[in-house]
């Protein structure tokens, strides 16, 4: 076999994985929407989803986004108080925080905490005929497994990240009283003068992307899992690793897409 | 319902395993598919029961090929059929209870909990399952998840019942009894389609007994027949509760 022939075959696995992923969004999106006539137990499922993506991982969200945001106003008090700029900091954090950082970061914990135990759990699930199981009395594995945690990641980021911003308000006042005691109310005044309509916007759009993306990536790797428990730690990493690509790619084109736009 | 198997062949990996394989199962008849190698019959099984596309070839279930249709379309279907897989498979999120009422749930348009909870006791007293119904999967014996998959099985009245070793992780007292039970329910009319190399599984129930090796079908022999006993006593693959297990 060639170099040629190697590159072809190559080739073509890829286009038909990326058909395969393509066909296998396609059904989701289409049992999402119909989700609520199901009658398939997927509730359940669901709210664990969101107890265990959403609450659980609150304390790490929060005492992260306490240290970011106190430490970007520590950083920007002290570089812009130089030039007589101190009231820049809240355009940083609006600008770092709350559009870019929050969401990164939370999709970064996100990918870590839940994209690789949703890997992980489909790929054994799989492995002890469970997803058999499902399909041999009639239940959708796509419906049953995929749409709850679908629909559930996707919450989570979305409240996870509005948490994140929460939370770095304060750790940003919390810190800056370090230098310039003030109350919360003038400093949350601040801070939303500077926060504009189309900062809200991006950052609801970003967090269900990357939701979405997350989402769907760790269940697509689960599933790909045939026969042997060696293969789940292996598509475990395809899927963080995949997704952590795709919340970059998304975050630069909605970002570029914002400005151009 | 009747099940047809036409020019079946099966690929893994682009490697053919089943090989043309036809065969069919009238309706309330049982059929055991025997042969040296378990994988071609559980192999077979998975096919049947819609697990595993088949390379070429067409099942026929009711008159419905079940691979030309969409999964959504073939649900009717699913209800009137139940598999027993070799190990059992449980949702391991699931306490074993909450797993046998999955498919009754499931299927049931008004669903009569007190109705299907006199089925499971009765049949877990039968077969003297220790109280583990509030328990996870994980944290029950494999004898116990196999015969609790027989009852999950049996609960939801299927037409045809799919079983993979139904001997399988059992001690010779739940043999004999899954079998004295497969004969009971053969006689109200279901469809069976077992794999099994057990001599008393296919002397109990068997109507037509399908040997497969290397991934074709060798002979199909029929209780009809007058001399089906001594055919079946020829294959050299075949134990009884007596000898070793059943299943290798």
């Amino acid at each position: 076999m060639n170099i040629f022939d190697s590159a072809g075959i190559s080739l073509r696995m890829r286009l038909e994985n990326t058909k395969e992923f393509y066909l296998f969004v396609m059904q989701v999106f289409r049992k999402t929407l119909t989700f609520h006539r199901q009658k398939q137990i997927g509730f359940i499922v669901l709210l664990r989803q969101i107890m265990f993506t959403g609450y659980e991982a609150l304390p790490l969200i929060i005492f992260i986004a306490l240290s970011i945001g106190g430490l970007i106003i520590l950083e920007g008090n002290y570089i812009l108080g130089g030039f007589g700029q101190s009231q820049l900091v809240y355009v940083i954090l609006v600008t770092v925080v709350i559009r870019e950082l929050s969401i990164i970061i939370t999709a970064l914990i996100v990918i870590a905490r839940s994209g690789t135990a949703i890997s992980t759990e489909l790929g054994n699930m799989i492995v002890n005929n469970e997803i058999n199981l499902l399909q041999s009395i009639g239940i959708s594995p796509i419906s049953y497994l995929v749409v709850s945690r679908f629909i559930g990641v996707v919450v989570a980021v979305f409240l996870l990240t509005i948490y994140f911003n929460l939370a770095a308000v304060i750790g940003g006042w919390l810190f800056s009283t370090i230098f310039y005691p003030m109350n919360f109310g003038y400093f949350l005044s601040q801070f939303l003068y500077e926060l504009s309509f189309a900062d809200i916007i991006i950052f609801v759009i970003k967090s269900i992307v990357f939701g979405t993306a997350i989402a769907l990536i760790s269940c697509y790797q689960g599933l790909k899992v045939s026969v042997a428990s060696t293969e789940v730690p292996q598509r475990t990493i395809k899927a963080a690793v995949s997704s952590v690509i795709a919340v970059v790619v998304f975050d630069i084109i909605i970002t570029v897409l914002f400005y151009i736009l | 319902m009747n099940v047809e198997i036409k020019n079946l062949s099966v690929d893994i990996d682009e490697n053919i395993i089943l090989k043309d394989i036809s065969f069919s199962v009238a309706e309330h008849q049982s059929c055991i598919i025997v042969g040296s190698h378990a994988y071609y019959n559980g192999l077979l099984l998975n096919v049947l029961g819609g697990f595993y596309h088949p390379a070429n070839g067409t099942i026929f279930i009711a008159g419905k090929d079940i691979y030309s249709k969409k999964e959504d379309e073939i649900v009717d279907l699913r209800k009137k059929i139940s598999f027993v897989f070799q190990e059992g498979a449980f949702l391991s999120n699931l306490t074993v209870l909450e797993n046998l009422l999955l498919p009754v749930k499931f299927y049931a348009k008004k669903f009569v909990k007190t109705k299907v909870m006199k089925e499971i006791k009765d049949y877990c007293e039968y077969f003297d399952v220790p109280p583990v119904l509030e328990k996870r999967p994980a944290f029950i014996s494999y004898t116990s998840k196999k015969i609790l998959s027989l009852i999950r099985a049996l609960i939801t009245h299927p037409e045809i019942i799919i079983i993979n070793k139904p001997l399988f992780n059992l001690d010779i007292r739940n043999q004999i009894k899954v079998i004295n039970l497969l004969k009971d329910v053969k006689k109200q009319g279901m469809t069976f389609i077992i794999s099994s190399n057990s001599y008393d599984v296919i002397k109990s129930i068997a109507d037509q007994v399908v040997h497969i090796e290397k991934g074709s079908i060798q002979k199909i022999m029929y209780a009809k027949n007058k001399d089906f006993l001594q055919e079946i006593k020829q294959l050299d693959i075949l134990s009884d509760l007596v000898g070793v297990e059943d299943e290798v």
